[in-house]
C-alpha cells in the first residue's frame, strides 16, 4: 500500500464538500430548461422563406410551406421528452446532493446524456421517414419531398440549415457536466473505498 | 430498502416516463406508424386553374385571354405558356395553330391569386385579310412551365370551348 492516497482530478473538480457541482449544475440547467419549456433549435428552411422548424421541450412548431403543420408524434413526443428530463433532472439533483457514494453514482447515471440521445434519436428517425437525411458537416437537413403536383407526383429537394440557440447551448452543457459528473462520482466512489480500507487496516479493533 | 434498488427504479420510471406517452399515442392512433407521425408531402396542392377568359380575332390572329390561378397552397413561379388549337368553324373548316406566352423574368402566383395572359394563335385567311369566325368550337391544349420551391414543373390542361360571333 502506498500509504498515501491521491484524490482523483476529476473528483477534486467535481466536488465541493460532498455535493457534485457538475451533476448538480447538470441537474439545474436540465430542470430550467424543462420549466423554460423554450426552444432548444431552430430549423431554418432554404428553400421557402419564413418555414420553421423550431424544438423546444415544451413544443415543438413546424411551419411547411406557410403554414402550421401538427404531427400527432411530436405532439407525444414533447411529453416523453418533458417527462423523462423533468426525472432524469431531479434524478441529477438529488444525486447531487446525497453524501453516499453508491447511491449517488446509481441516481447520477448516464441518464441524461442517454435521453438526449434517445430523443435526437426518434427525431432522426422521424426526419428518415419523411425521406428526409442529416449532413451534420452542412449543418443541414434535407429532404426529398413527394409532392402532388398538378395531378403529377414529384420528388422535391427541400433543405433546412441548423439554428442552434442559447438553449441548445445550455442543453449540451448540462449533457457535459451530467457524463463529466457521473465520472467524477465513479473515480470518487473508487477513492472513498480505498480511504476505508486504509482506515479499516489501521484501527484494528482489539 | 437496498440502496441499489432507487437508481434502478428510477431508470425504470425514466424509461416509462419516455415510452409510455408515445406508445399511447400509437395506441389512439390504432398502432398505424403512418398516421402517428401525420404529415406526407402528397398531401400538399399545388395545381393551377385554367379558364378562357375571352376570345377575339387581331388581324390573321384568334386571341385567348387565359386566366391562370393558382388553386394550390405553394407559391408558384410561371416561366412559360405553350397553348396547341384545335378548332372548327362552323363544324366544317378545320385549323390548328400554336401559341405561346414567356413570362419574362417569371411571375410569382401566390396560392389564390390569379394572372390573366393573352395568347396569340396565327390563323392564315384564304383572303390573306382578317379573320372571322363563326360558331368555333376549340380544344386548347396548356402546357405552363413553372418553378415550384425551385424546382421546375409543368401544369397542363385541356380546355374545350364554343364561340359565336
Amino acid at each position: 500500500m502506498s500509504g498515501e492516497e491521491k484524490e482523483p482530478i476529476l473528483s477534486k473538480l467535481a466536488y465541493y464538500r460532498h455535493v457534485n457541482v457538475l451533476a448538480l449544475v447538470a441537474g439545474l440547467i436540465t430542470l430550467y430548461l424543462v420549466l423554460q419549456s423554450g426552444e432548444i433549435i431552430v430549423l431554418v428552411s432554404n428553400i421557402v422563406e419564413g418555414d420553421t422548424i423550431s424544438i423546444g421541450l415544451g413544443n415543438i412548431d413546424i411551419t411547411v410551406f406557410g403554414r402550421s403543420l401538427s404531427l400527432p408524434i411530436l405532439d407525444y413526443l414533447v411529453i416523453s421528452s418533458k417527462l423523462s428530463y423533468l426525472i432524469a433532472s431531479l434524478s441529477l439533483v438529488s444525486g447531487a446532493l446525497i453524501k453516499d457514494e453508491e447511491l449517488s453514482k446509481g441516481l447520477i447515471g448516464f441518464k441524461l446524456p442517454s435521453m438526449t440521445g434517445l430523443i435526437l434519436a426518434v427525431i432522426a428517425l422521424v426526419i428518415m421517414y419523411l425521406g428526409g437525411s442529416f449532413n451534420p458537416v452542412g449543418n443541414e437537413i434535407s429532404m426529398e419531398l413527394t409532392l402532388n403536383i398538378g395531378g403529377r407526383i414529384y420528388s422535391i429537394p427541400i433543405s433546412y440549415s441548423i439554428q442552434p440557440t442559447f438553449n441548445t447551448y445550455l442543453t449540451l452543457i448540462a449533457n457535459v457536466a451530467a457524463i463529466l459528473g457521473r465520472l467524477a462520482v465513479k473515480s470518487r466512489a473508487g477513492y472513498m473505498e480505498k480511504l476505508r480500507e486504509i482506515t479499516a487496516s489501521i484501527f484494528i479493533p482489539i | 430498502m437496498n440502496r441499489s434498488v432507487i437508481p434502478k427504479l428510477v431508470n425504470l420510471l425514466l424509461i416509462l416516463a419516455f415510452i409510455t406517452p408515445l406508445l399511447y399515442g400509437l395506441y389512439l392512433y390504432d398502432w398505424d406508424i403512418e398516421k402517428f407521425i401525420g404529415f406526407k408531402g402528397s398531401e400538399v396542392y399545388i395545381d393551377l386553374s385554367f379558364n378562357v377568359d375571352q376570345v377575339y380575332t387581331v388581324e390573321q390572329y384568334i386571341v385567348f385571354t387565359i386566366e391562370i390561378k393558382n388553386i394550390g397552397d405553394l407559391p408558384v413561379n410561371l416561366t412559360r405558356l405553350d397553348a396547341a388549337l384545335n378548332a372548327t368553324f362552323d363544324k366544317q373548316m378545320h385549323f390548328s395553330s400554336k401559341g405561346d406566352y414567356t413570362f419574362i423574368d417569371g411571375e410569382e402566383l401566390a396560392p389564390g391569386q390569379t394572372t390573366v395572359v393573352e395568347v396569340k394563335f396565327l390563323v392564315k385567311s384564304a383572303t390573306g385579310g382578317v379573320i372571322y369566325f363563326r360558331n368555333m368550337e376549340y380544344v386548347l391544349d396548356i402546357a405552363v412551365e413553372a418553378m415550384v420551391l425551385g424546382n421546375p414543373v409543368v401544369f397542363s390542361s385541356t380546355l374545350k370551348g364554343g364561340v359565336s360571333q
